[in-house]
């Protein structure tokens, strides 16, 4: 009568891959049965087809390497920037009253207007990618860093110069602790951009890359390569989403919110 | 009321000698404390004037405790003592020695605890500390009651437990002076029996100054050697207290003086009560 009933934690692992599962049966289903054509939407073996023959060949994994040496080095190199100038910005007013002012106007202006600018500026190479995608990891780390710094509770570094604790050792202890949260909020987001940037991109103007993979497929009509792309795509972003989770339980291990999942 | 049957739950005799049998048991151990001079202190934030010339001298090893109504400056005295603000006019002065910037034998205790949510415990305490100071850490811990809770995060103690470690945070470095800004204000009734009975008991054995900031009455009555009511930035009233330490709870003499400077700052509060309202 009763069905038999899962351990708990199988259920909660389960639970939120049903919906996905569901869908991709239903477009195996519709693409197997010829509802969907398959210049429109190739079925997911499809698409799996497409991606061993690429993979045996080598293609997917350069196209790869290179998209994701691009992010890397963009997130870094905006990164480091939006980190330095957000420290530098949250701990000096003279800082902060020189440049963040300027710095909220550029914030403005959304990053890919500049595509056109960028091209004109470093034509289609590794600089024009580098620097969209630096460009908008910066800003939301740069921010994130600034309010974070900012908002360090101010008893807190009352007790720490009470206690003994001056420049950098309080930065060390109290400052800098207490902005990583906010800071860590800023990567994530930072994160998305980055992959986002990336694409548009690759798509506009590269000579590989996932980006230009997925163009040069479309232009032959090869739907599954471009489904492909896409799904590499997602697969990078959630990956890099989860590494930034890691991060944050190994960082913020004392937050409470970062307590709850040992219990449970 | 509350305090006799708060008495009755710590378990001890309500009655006590009669007042003529006032001695001192305990007194701290000698040697711990250094001496305070305030002369003609004053301090203003722009136009407002929050003290105006308070003068008072603390012996090495007293237990002063300031009580006031909010707003009356007690909290911007201690921290002019602490040395964490500059005095507009007037000087601190400690051993002698006027107070510019920070003072280092000073340790302040707030009414938060104030504890590094990213530090556990045992590094809270030795916040600040160099060399071997682990052991010491862990000393205070234990005289706190809380050795058992070295490797936790601050996050899951309770308010009386973090307001422990704050002690303990604070008495590490065996400081010759100790402030109290409120440091049991926002804990329960009970715990603040507890922690009250637990600052007596390390000020006697380890002698510091010990300056508290209260609007407690009955807990100023309860801890310190003289009680000094602060009103509108001037010393109001001064009532010394020669008491047997440690003191017992529910004692009537105690409750007089309490009773008597209770009446002092309601009568000295700036509005007027309308009549037929009970204080």
């Amino acid at each position: 009568m009763t069905a038999p009933r899962l351990p708990a934690p199988w259920r909660a692992a389960l639970l939120p891959a049903l919906v996905p599962l569901a869908l991709l049966a239903a477009w195996e289903a519709a693409g197997d049965t010829g509802l969907l054509s398959s210049r429109v939407l190739p079925s997911p073996s499809d698409v799996v087809v497409a991606g061993v023959a690429l993979l045996r060949s080598g293609e997917l994994l350069r196209h790869i390497a290179i998209s994701f040496a691009r992010a890397g080095a963009g997130f870094v190199i905006g990164g480091t920037i939006g980190l330095a100038l957000g420290l530098a910005n949250g701990l000096s007013p003279l800082a902060s009253g020189l440049l963040d002012s300027t710095l909220q106007m550029i914030r403005n202006v959304p990053h890919l207007a500049l595509i056109p600018l960028v091209i004109l500026w470093f034509g289609i190479d590794e600089e024009a990618k580098l620097f969209l995608v630096a460009l908008g990891v910066f800003f939301p780390v740069y921010l994130n860093t600034y309010h974070g710094v900012r908002t360090v509770d101010a008893g807190l570094k009352e007790m720490g110069r009470v206690y003994g604790l001056s420049g950098p050792a309080l930065f060390r202890e109290v400052i800098l602790p207490g902005a990583l949260p906010s800071v860590l909020v800023g990567v994530r987001y930072a994160l998305g951009i980055t992959w986002l940037t990336l694409i548009v991109a690759e798509t506009v103007s590269a000579s590989a890359g996932i980006g230009y993979m997925t163009m040069n497929a479309r232009e032959f009509l090869q739907t599954d390569v471009v489904v492909l792309g896409i799904l590499i795509y997602a697969l990078l972003g959630k990956l890099a989403d989860t590494a930034t989770r890691l991060l944050e339980r190994r960082w913020l291990a004392w937050h409470a919110a970062f307590q709850a999942p040992e219990a449970a | 009321m509350a305090s006799r049957e708060l008495s009755a739950l710590t378990g001890r005799a309500e009655t006590e000698p009669a007042g003529g049998e006032l001695v001192r048991l305990r007194r701290p151990a000698p040697g711990g404390g250094v001496a305070v001079a305030l002369s003609g202190l004053a301090k203003s934030f722009g136009a407002r004037e929050v003290l105006r010339g308070v003068s008072l001298t603390i012996r090495p090893g007293e237990f002063l405790a300031i009580v006031g109504q909010s707003g009356c400056g007690k909290s911007t005295l201690l921290r002019l003592v602490a040395g964490l603000e500059a005095p507009s006019g007037g000087s601190v002065a400690i051993d002698g020695a006027p107070v510019t910037g920070q003072v280092a034998a000073a340790r302040l205790m707030f009414q938060d605890a104030r504890l590094l949510p990213w530090r556990r415990v045992i590094d809270n305490v030795g916040i600040g500390r160099t060399g071997a100071w682990r052991e010491a850490a862990q000393a205070a811990l234990r005289a706190v009651g809380l050795e058992g809770r070295a490797g936790d995060w601050p996050g899951i103690l309770s308010g009386g437990q973090r307001q422990r470690v704050a002690l303990a945070r604070a008495l590490v470095s065996r400081p010759k002076l100790l402030l109290l800004d409120e440091p049991l204000g926002a804990l329960d009734a009970l715990t603040r029996l507890e922690m009250q009975a637990l600052l007596e008991q390390v000020w006697l054995e380890q002698g510091f100054t010990a300056l508290l900031v209260t609007h407690d009455v009955a807990e100023a009555v309860a801890l310190a050697d003289r009680v000094i009511v602060l009103a509108e930035g001037e010393v109001a009233v001064e009532h010394a207290i020669h008491h047997r330490r440690p003191r017992p709870r529910g004692d009537s003499d105690l409750a007089a003086i309490e009773g008597a400077i209770l009446a002092h700052l309601l009568r000295g509060g700036d509005k007027p009560r309308p009549p037929g309202t009970a204080p």
